[in-house]
């Protein structure tokens, strides 16, 4: 709980949260202690953060496909799906870790572990567990770069995110978004057994992606964070300031995207669908610069992502346009290779 | 203290169907893990070969 004691005005907070956060197995009944449990498959499911798990399969999948080496469909899927368990089980070790926290948040308070189904203790043998599976299974799929990829973006979102950086600054989701970043990496060097350009800024496109789709959330989720003290931007430099650098980051990001045209990466389908995409996100960046998003008080309990006062709808629309941007650019790039690969 | 702690504890019924459910769960994860590592095997063996 080191990151506990770092963390800006946390100290107070954070031992108030654990102290009203009951052990999940209060929930139960009063010999729980003893209790076997009732957890289902689903409910460990649920610990592997199915949404984000997707988003990390796809991209890794791009990385595959856009490798300039071929692999084998069942090597393929092997290596989707040990890079699909370590994200999963990353996950569980960041809900561990962040059970105090997710208790008290809107958005999170429905986990397993708040909800009293899985106990902290077993969310963390469980994902332990899993990165082990993960890592291995990769290694025998692929290569040891790979694998030590996936074990490096476990050990960085587990314990450099989760741990460090989560609860002691506001550049929090900038770092920690080079978690998010690996997957088309590690895919990439699945596929070759190295790190070249241009899986780097494929890594690149994801990092500098990260912060404005976390930020336009945070801009409407700002009352949510506050109230664990997670020191999200809108919160510690203000929401003028946090929609400036969405737009700064928008700007960066489209520049970044036109590499992949220059290296040759991406081609003609690539750079008219990431030129339009990202027309589309300067737009929209630009709108929640100049909105107020962010700048009323955020008192509701909504659990939902897209639920939005009038005033936030710029940042509710930048979020939801950012998930179908990334899906989109990188789709384009799949498109573009597999299209290579029936003309050869 | 000790006089507070039941010597045994009887798991009610959704527990033990819960417990049930996660065995099948870990059975059917460790066969998919062994059919995982084998296939994998022989295919970069046939791959190293070819």
């Amino acid at each position: 709980m080191t990151s506990q004691s770092n963390a800006l005005n946390m100290e107070g907070a954070a031992s108030e949260t654990i102290a009203a956060f009951p052990h999940p197995s209060a929930h139960q009944n009063p010999s729980s202690d003893y209790s076997i449990g009732t957890a289902e498959p689903a409910d460990y499911f649920a610990l592997m953060k199915p949404r984000v798990m997707s988003l990390v399969v796809f991209t890794a999948w791009v990385g595959l496909i856009a490798a300039p080496v071929s692999v084998p469909l069942w090597t393929m899927g092997a290596i989707i799906l040990s890079i699909a368990v370590g994200a999963g089980a990353s996950g569980a070790l960041n809900m561990w870790y962040d059970a105090d926290i997710d208790a008290q948040m809107s958005r999170t308070k429905k986990r397993p572990i708040p909800r009293g189904t899985v106990r902290p203790e077993t969310a963390l043998t469980f994902g332990v567990i899993m990165s082990a599976f993960a890592v291995l299974a990769l290694s025998m799929a692929s290569n040891y770069l790979a694998a030590g990829l996936l074990a490096f973006t476990i050990f960085f979102y587990a314990v450099i995110y989760s741990m460090l950086l989560k609860r002691s600054t506001p550049h929090n989701i900038v770092i920690g978004g080079a978690a998010g970043a690996f997957p088309p990496m590690i895919g990439w060097a699945a596929a070759t057994g190295e790190i070249t350009i241009d899986s780097i800024v494929l890594f690149m496109i994801i990092f500098l992606w990260t912060p404005p789709h976390f930020w336009a959330l945070a801009l409407y989720k700002a009352g949510d964070y506050e109230k664990v003290g997670i020191p999200m931007m809108p919160n510690v430099k203000g929401p003028a300031s946090t929609r400036f650098q969405i737009f700064a980051y928008a700007l960066v990001l489209a520049a970044i995207c036109v590499v992949p045209v220059m290296t040759g990466l991406g081609g003609w389908i690539y750079g008219i669908i990431a030129g339009l995409l990202n027309l589309g996100f300067l737009a929209l960046s630009f709108r929640v610069w100049k909105s107020r998003a962010g700048e009323q008080a955020d008192n509701s309990d909504e659990a939902s992502l897209y639920a939005v006062k009038a005033g936030d709808l710029a940042a509710r629309n930048l979020f939801a346009y950012s998930i179908i941007y990334l899906f989109a650019i990188f789709g384009a790039l799949a498109a573009e290779s597999l299209l290579k690969g029936i003309i050869a | 203290m000790t006089e507070n702690i039941p010597e045994t504890y009887e798991p009610t019924a959704a527990e033990l169907k819960a417990r049930n459910r996660r065995n099948i769960a870990i059975a059917l994860l460790l066969a998919s893990f062994m059919a995982f590592v084998f296939i994998t095997m022989i295919t970069r063996a046939a791959g190293a070969a070819g």
